[in-house]
C-alpha cells in the first residue's frame, strides 16, 4: 500500500515537473469554435469553417474594409460592356503550399468544382457561370450566362485550391461523373490552399492549427502569430478557464453576454463586438395556418418586444426597420415594417384575422439550435410575449442535421424558426437568394416558403443590374415587396460579441470589413506580444 | 418457505405493523430516506403552493431582473432569464419524480408479466422470445440505449421517459426470471402444482408475492437511477424542451453561467443529489428490512 | 467444456441482440424523412449528382436488400460517411476510440484500486471516522451524476485552485507522438517521449476521476462489506490462532474471498464507465468516442449512430463476458452456466 502510494507521489512530481520544463515562445493566436470546422472550401459555409478559409486559401478578389472586392491573386480584370465576360490576369508569384504555382487552370478547377458539388457557396455562382476557360497561365476567363451585378464581389468566395494535388488525390467512386469524388475525401483533411497560413494538425473535433506559411506572397508582419489554432470547444466553462489562465487569446461568438462581461472583468482581457450583418429572425411559416394569414403574422410582430432584445438578449444590437440590416449595402429602412412593440396594433390586427376567436387551438412550435444561448433566450420570450395576445408558442430545441432535415420540406418544417441567417456577402440581393428567393426555399436559411415567382423575378433582375445605382432602386422595391406580405419577425441584427486578450493582441478590428464574416479573422492582420504576455 | 408459514405470516403482518415500522426505523439513515423522500414528494405534489414564484415555471420572460444573485426575496437567486432558481427547483422535483413514476410504472408491470412468463415457461420457446428480445436491450450500457433511442426520437420530455421506459423494462423481466427460475422448484410450488393448482394461480399467487419484496427495493433503487438518468439526457440535451423546469436542463443551462452565477446550476444539482440519495437510502433501508425479515421467517 | 459451451451461448445470444438492434437503427434510418443522399450533398447540389450518390448508396434498391448490402459493407467495417464529419465512420471511430479507452481504462484503475484500498481500511476500522468518511462519500458519489462531478471539479482544479489542465489531451505546444495505437499515452511511451506521456497523463486526471466516482463510491461500500464479513469468519480467528502472519492472513485469506463481489460488480460497472464517459468527455472537451458520439446524436446522424451503437454494443459485451469468465476465476464455486440469469 505505502508502496502504491510512494509510486503515485513520484508521478505526480513528474508531472509537475513537467509542467515547469515547457515554456512557450512562439506567438499564438488560439480561439475557441464550435466545430465542425471543414478545410474543404467547397464544402462549408459556416462560421468556423469561414475562418479556416480566409487564412488557409487565397481568392482572385480580397475585400477591403468597406467590404468592397480589391485585387489580390488577380492583379486586374477587364469585363464586356454586356457583362457576359470577365477576364483576370493573376499574379506569377502565388504558391500553394506545396511550392506549386497557382495557375489559371487551378481557378477553374476550384469554380467548376464548387458548382459541381453545389455546395457552400455555390449559390452564389450556380445558373450564372456558363463556362470558365484558361486563357494562358495566368489569365482565366469567366463566361457568364446573364449579366450578374455582384460577380465580383461574390469571387471573394471563390477559395482556389490546388488542382494537381486535388486530382492526384481524387477517387475514381464518388457520385461526381467522371470527376469520380471530386477529392472530396482527400481535401477533407488535407491542406490544399495557398493562404497566409498552412494547415499543421488537423484533428476534427478537437483542434485546427494553422502555420505562418513564410513564403507568403505579401509580407506577413514579423508580430503575426506564428500559430493560428481553433479550439473545437464552446463549453463555457472551459473557455472561461482558459481565458482566465491566458491559454485562450480570443472567445467564440456563442459565449453569453454575461459571462463575456465577467471574462473582460480580468486585466487585459477586452469585449469587442463586430457587426455580422445577420439578421436575427423568426422566420413564420407562411403557408400554414394560422400563419398563412398575414394579420396573424403581422400581430406576432408587434407583440414581440423588441427592447428586450437589444438590451438583454443581443445587449447593443441595431434595430432592423425593414427585412435587410442595415449594414448590409442596398438595404433601406422602411418604417412601417413592424419593428416596435406595440400590443393595441397586435390585437388590432388579430380581430382582422379570419382566425380570430380560434387562436387557442393552434400551437406554434419554434424550432432552435442546441446550445446557442441568445436563440433558447429569445425563444422564450417570443414565447411570453404570444402568451399575451392569446397565441400559444412552443420553444422546441432541436438538433441540427433534424433542423436541416425539417427545412427541406415544406410539410415537415417548423411553424417558426428561430435562428441567425449571416449572409455570404453583406449585399442586399445576395441576401435576398438565401431569405427570399425560391432557391434558397429548402435550405436552413428560409423557412418562410414564399415562393413567390413574382419575388423571384424581381430578385433575378434584380441581380442582372450591372449599374449599383439602378440595381439598388430595385432592391428597395423588392424590401417594400417583402414588408407587405410581412414573413419575418425582424428581432435585430445580431452582434457577435467576442472577449479577447487585448493586453497582448492586437486586433485592428476597425480596419477590417466587419460584416464580411470571417474576415475580422484574418490571422495576418492580427499581432501578439508573447513578451507582454509575461508581464500580465 | 411452506404454505403454512405465508399463512403465520400473513396473520402476523396485520398486528405486526408496529414491529416491523420498530425494525425498519432501527437504521437511522433509512429513516433520513424515508423523510427525505417524504419532503421531496411533498413539496413536489403542493409545488404551486410552496413555491414563491409559481408563475416562473411556465413562460416567462424577466430579463431585467436576471442573474441576480440569491437574497431574500430570490433565496436560490434567478437564472439567465431572471426566473427564481427556488420556485423552479421545487417544480422541477415534480418533472424528476414524475419522469421516474412514469418509467417505472410502466417499465415494473410489463417488466414483471413478461418475467414471470418467460420463467415459468423455462426452456419453451416463449420463454426464448421474450429473453432474446431482451437481449437487445441488454446490448448496451442503459444511459447509452437511452441517449439512442431519445437521439431517434428527438429531444422532448416524453420521448426522453419513452427511451427510459424501452430500455428499462428488459431488467425487470431479467431480474423476474431469475428469481422465478428459483422459486417455481421451491417445495410449496411443486406440492401446489401437484395439488393441482392451474398455472394462473400459481403465477400470481404463489410466486408473484415472493417476487415483490425485491421488486419493491429494485423500484426503489431505480427511482434514484431514473432521476439520475432523466437528468443525464437532459444534460446532453435530449430531455425537457423549455421552459420546463427540469432539473437535468437546469443544470445543463445553468453551467453555461460557472463560475460566477453558479448558483443558477448549484442549486438543481444539490436537488438531484438531495433526491437521488433519499431513494438510494430508502432503497438500502427497505432491502435490509426485507432481508431481515426473510432470515426470521427462514428461521421459523 | 460446460465453459465454452456459456460462451459459445453467450455470444451467440449477444450477437442476436447486435443484430437485432442493426435490424432496427437500418429500419429507422431508412423509414424517417429525409433522403439521406441529399442530406449528405445538401439542399443545393445538383440533382443528377445526388442521383449518382443515391446509386451508389443502393438506396433505389428495396430496403431488404439495402439491408444485405448493409449488413454485408458493416462487418467489413465500413458503416457509411457520417453527415456530421462527411467521413466514413470507421475513419472517425478509429480515431476517437482509442481516447476514449485510455481515459476509461484509467479510469478503471483509479476506480480498482482506490475503491477497493478505501474499502478495506473502511472494513477493518468499522465505525472509525474513516469508515464514516468513506460512507458519507460513498453515498453522495452515488447520488452525484457524473455530469455534475465533472463540473465540480472542473471549477475547482482548474478555475478555482488552478492545479490541472481542463481540456483536450495535451497541453499547447506539447508535440503530438507519432500515431502509432492512436492512444496518446502509449503512443507516447512507444516514441520516449515521457514529458507527453506525463502531460497526456496530466490531462486525464479530472475526466477519469468524474468517469470513475460514482463506481468507486459502490466499489468501496461492498469491498467495505465483504472484509467486514469475511473478518467474522472462524477461519480468519482460525489461522491467528495458528500464528499466521497477518500479512497473509489479509493477502490470502481476507482480500481474495472478499474480492469476488467486487469484481462481479465491476462488471456492471463497465457499462457506467462507458455511460459516464458520454457525460465527462463533453464537459473536459476530450476528443473520444462518446463526445463523438453525443455530436452525432444531437445532430441525428443516424450512419454514425449506428455504428456508435454497434460499436459500443461490441466492447460492453465482451467486457461483461470477460468480467464473468474473471469471476469464474476468482471463485470455482460460481458455476458459469448458472450466472447467466
Amino acid at each position: 500500500m505505502k508502496k502504491t502510494i510512494c509510486i503515485m507521489t513520484a508521478c505526480l512530481m513528474v508531472v509537475v515537473l513537467g509542467l515547469a520544463l515547457h515554456g512557450e515562445e512562439l506567438r499564438v493566436l488560439r480561439m475557441s469554435q464550435s466545430w465542425p470546422t471543414r478545410i474543404d472550401p467547397h464544402i462549408g459555409n459556416d462560421g468556423s469553417s469561414r475562418t479556416a478559409y480566409v487564412n488557409l486559401f487565397d481568392s482572385l478578389v480580397y475585400p477591403d474594409k468597406n467590404s468592397q472586392p480589391q485585387p489580390h491573386v488577380a492583379t486586374n480584370w477587364d469585363a464586356t460592356e454586356d457583362g457576359l465576360t470577365y477576364t483576370f490576369y493573376l499574379r506569377d508569384d502565388v504558391r500553394f503550399h506545396d511550392g506549386t504555382p497557382l495557375t489559371a487552370k487551378d481557378v477553374k478547377y476550384s469554380m467548376d468544382r464548387l458548382l459541381t458539388m453545389g455546395e457552400g457557396f455555390a449559390f452564389l455562382f450556380s445558373g450564372k457561370i456558363e463556362s470558365t476557360n484558361v486563357v494562358d497561365d495566368y489569365t482565366v476567363r469567366f463566361n457568364l450566362q446573364s449579366a450578374y451585378g455582384p460577380f465580383l464581389l461574390s469571387l471573394i468566395r471563390l477559395y482556389i485550391v490546388n488542382s494537381e494535388l486535388a486530382i492526384a488525390n481524387t477517387k475514381a467512386e464518388g457520385p461526381y461523373g467522371e470527376n469520380g469524388d471530386y477529392g472530396r475525401a482527400f481535401l477533407q483533411m488535407n491542406d490544399s490552399g495557398s493562404g497566409p497560413y498552412y494547415v499543421k494538425e488537423f484533428r476534427l473535433e478537437e483542434e485546427l492549427v494553422m502555420g505562418k506559411n513564410e513564403d507568403y506572397f505579401i509580407p506577413i508582419p514579423e508580430e503575426a502569430p506564428d500559430e493560428f489554432r481553433l479550439i473545437g470547444t464552446t463549453q463555457p466553462a472551459v473557455v472561461r478557464t482558459m481565458i482566465a489562465k491566458r491559454e485562450l487569446e480570443i472567445t467564440d461568438a456563442w459565449q453569453a453576454y454575461d459571462a463575456l462581461v465577467n471574462m473582460a472583468k480580468q486585466e487585459g482581457v477586452e469585449l469587442v463586438a463586430t457587426a455580422t450583418g445577420a439578421p436575427f429572425v423568426v422566420m413564420m411559416h407562411t403557408r400554414r395556418p394560422p400563419l398563412d394569414d398575414i394579420h396573424v403574422r403581422r400581430a406576432l410582430c408587434y407583440a414581440f418586444d423588441y427592447d428586450v432584445v437589444r438590451e438583454e438578449i443581443v445587449p447593443g444590437a441595431p434595430a432592423m426597420i425593414g427585412p435587410v440590416p442595415l449594414t448590409t449595402s442596398g438595404a433601406i429602412q422602411i418604417d412601417r415594417y413592424p419593428h416596435e412593440r406595440n400590443l393595441e396594433l397586435a390585437r388590432e390586427e388579430l380581430k382582422k384575422s379570419k382566425y380570430y376567436g380560434k387562436l387557442d387551438q393552434y400551437t406554434l412550435t419554434a424550432i432552435f439550435s442546441q446550445g446557442v444561448m441568445t436563440q433558447e433566450h429569445a425563444a422564450l420570450l417570443l414565447q411570453a410575449n404570444a402568451a399575451e395576445i392569446g397565441i400559444k408558442v412552443q420553444p422546441k430545441v432541436t438538433p441540427w442535421m433534424t433542423v436541416l432535415e425539417m427545412t427541406a420540406d415544406i410539410d415537415a418544417a417548423a411553424d417558426m424558426q428561430i435562428t441567425f441567417v449571416t449572409p455570404a456577402l453583406p449585399e442586399a440581393g445576395i441576401a435576398f437568394l438565401g431569405r427570399n428567393h425560391s432557391s434558397g426555399a429548402k435550405t436552413y436559411t428560409q423557412n418562410e416558403w414564399l415562393l413567390d415567382p413574382v419575388l423571384d423575378k424581381m430578385i433575378e433582375d434584380a441581380l442582372a443590374t450591372l449599374d449599383q445605382e439602378d440595381r439598388f432602386v430595385q432592391y428597395a422595391v423588392i424590401q417594400e415587396y417583402i414588408t407587405d406580405r410581412t414573413p419575418t419577425i425582424n428581432m435585430c441584427e445580431n452582434i457577435r460579441r467576442y472577449a479577447y486578450q487585448a493586453g497582448y493582441v492586437d486586433w485592428p478590428l476597425d480596419e477590417l470589413p466587419q460584416p464580411l464574416f470571417s474576415y475580422t479573422f484574418a490571422g495576418r492582420f492580427f499581432k501578439v506580444y508573447p513578451e507582454k504576455k509575461a508581464t500580465l | 418457505m411452506t404454505t403454512l408459514q405465508r399463512i403465520e405470516r400473513a396473520s402476523s403482518r396485520r398486528d405486526g405493523f408496529r414491529r416491523s415500522w420498530y425494525r425498519f426505523s432501527k437504521n437511522r439513515l433509512s429513516v433520513v430516506g424515508l423523510v427525505t423522500v417524504g419532503i421531496v414528494v411533498l413539496l413536489a405534489i403542493f409545488a404551486p403552493y410552496i413555491a414563491p414564484y409559481p408563475k416562473d415555471a411556465g413562460a416567462v420572460v424577466n430579463f431585467r431582473h436576471a442573474n441576480e444573485p440569491p437574497n431574500w426575496s430570490h433565496l436560490f437567486g434567478t437564472d439567465d432569464v431572471g426566473r427564481d432558481v427556488l420556485s423552479r427547483t421545487i417544480f422541477g422535483f415534480r418533472y424528476s419524480l414524475m419522469m421516474g413514476a412514469v418509467v417505472l410504472s410502466i417499465a415494473t408491470p410489463v417488466g414483471v408479466v413478461l418475467g414471470l412468463l418467460a420463467g415459468y415457461m423455462k426452456g419453451r420457446w416463449l420463454d426464448s422470445v421474450i429473453m432474446r428480445i431482451t437481449d437487445i436491450f441488454l446490448a448496451l450500457p442503459p444511459l447509452i440505449m437511452a441517449l439512442l433511442i431519445n437521439a431517434v426520437l428527438g429531444p422532448s420530455l416524453i420521448n426522453a421517459m419513452i427511451a427510459m421506459t424501452i430500455m428499462w423494462w428488459p431488467w425487470y423481466c431479467r431480474l423476474v426470471y431469475g428469481q422465478v427460475a428459483v422459486l417455481r422448484n421451491e417445495t410449496y410450488v411443486l406440492a401446489a402444482e401437484m395439488g393441482g393448482a392451474r398455472r394462473p394461480h400459481l403465477l400470481l399467487k404463489e410466486i408473484l408475492p415472493n417476487c415483490i419484496s425485491s421488486v419493491l427495493t429494485k423500484m426503489t433503487l431505480d427511482m434514484a437511477i431514473a432521476i439520475l438518468l432523466g437528468a443525464s439526457l437532459s444534460f446532453v440535451g435530449l430531455g425537457a424542451q423549455p421552459p420546463t423546469p427540469d432539473l437535468g436542463t437546469m443544470v445543463a443551462s445553468g453551467s453555461n453561467f460557472l463560475p460566477d452565477f453558479w448558483w443558477i446550476a448549484i442549486f438543481p444539482v444539490m436537488a438531484i443529489i438531495f433526491t437521488v440519495l433519499g431513494f438510494n437510502l430508502l432503497g438500502d433501508g427497505l432491502r435490509d428490512f426485507f432481508a431481515v425479515e426473510e432470515q426470521e421467517l427462514d428461521k421459523q | 467444456m460446460a465453459t465454452v459451451k456459456f460462451i459459445a451461448k453467450r455470444i451467440l445470444y449477444a450477437a442476436f441482440g447486435l443484430f437485432a438492434l442493426s435490424v432496427f437503427m437500418f429500419t429507422i434510418s431508412r423509414i424517417l424523412p429525409g433522403d439521406p443522399a441529399r442530406m449528405a450533398l445538401g439542399p443545393r447540389a445538383p440533382e443528377w449528382v445526388v442521383e449518382q450518390l443515391r446509386e451508389q448508396l443502393h438506396l433505389n434498391d428495396p430496403i431488404f436488400k439495402q439491408y444485405i448490402i448493409w449488413l454485408r459493407d458493416a462487418v467489413r467495417g465500413d458503416f457509411g460517411e457520417s453527415l456530421y464529419t462527411r467521413r466514413p465512420v470507421m475513419e472517425d471511430i478509429k480515431e476517437f476510440l482509442p481516447a476514449t479507452t485510455q481515459l476509461v481504462m484509467l479510469a478503471a484503475l483509479i476506480q480498482i484500486s482506490f475503491g477497493i484500498l478505501l474499502g478495506i481500511i473502511a472494513g477493518r476500522r468499522r465505525n472509525s471516522w474513516i469508515d464514516n468518511v468513506t460512507r458519507v462519500f460513498a453515498y453522495i458519489g452515488v447520488a452525484t451524476p457524473a455530469f455534475a462531478v465533472a463540473i465540480l471539479l472542473l471549477l475547482l482544479f482548474g478555475f478555482v485552485f488552478d492545479l490541472l489542465p481542463t481540456t483536450g489531451q495535451l497541453s499547447m505546444g506539447m508535440a503530438r507522438p507519432p500515431v502509432v495505437t492512436n492512444m496518446v499515452l502509449l503512443d507516447s511511451l512507444i516514441a520516449g517521449n515521457f514529458p507527453a506521456f506525463f502531460d497526456n497523463l496530466k490531462h486525464m486526471i479530472l475526466p477519469a476521476f468524474s468517469v470513475c466516482l460514482a463506481g468507486m463510491a459502490q466499489l468501496t461500500r461492498i469491498t467495505r462489506v465483504t472484509i467486514g464479513e469475511n473478518l467474522r469468519k472462524e477461519y480468519i480467528f482460525a489461522s491467528r490462532g495458528f500464528g499466521v502472519p497477518e500479512w497473509r492472513i489479509a493477502f490470502k485469506y481476507l482480500l481474495k474471498p472478499s474480492l469476488i463481489p467486487p469484481v462481479s460488480l465491476l462488471g456492471m460497472q463497465i457499462g457506467a464507465l462507458f455511460s459516464n464517459a458520454f457525460l465527462v468527455e463533453l464537459v473536459f472537451n476530450w476528443p473520444g468516442f462518446s463526445r463523438y458520439g453525443v455530436n452525432v446524436m444531437l445532430r441525428k446522424d443516424l450512419n454514425a449512430i449506428t455504428a456508435v451503437a454497434l460499436v459500443m454494443g461490441v466492447i460492453y459485451i465482451t467486457m461483461n463476458l470477460l468480467v464473468d469468465l474473471g469471476v469464474g476465476a476468482l471463485d470455482p464455486r460460481v458455476r458459469l452456466g448458472e450466472r447467466n440469469a
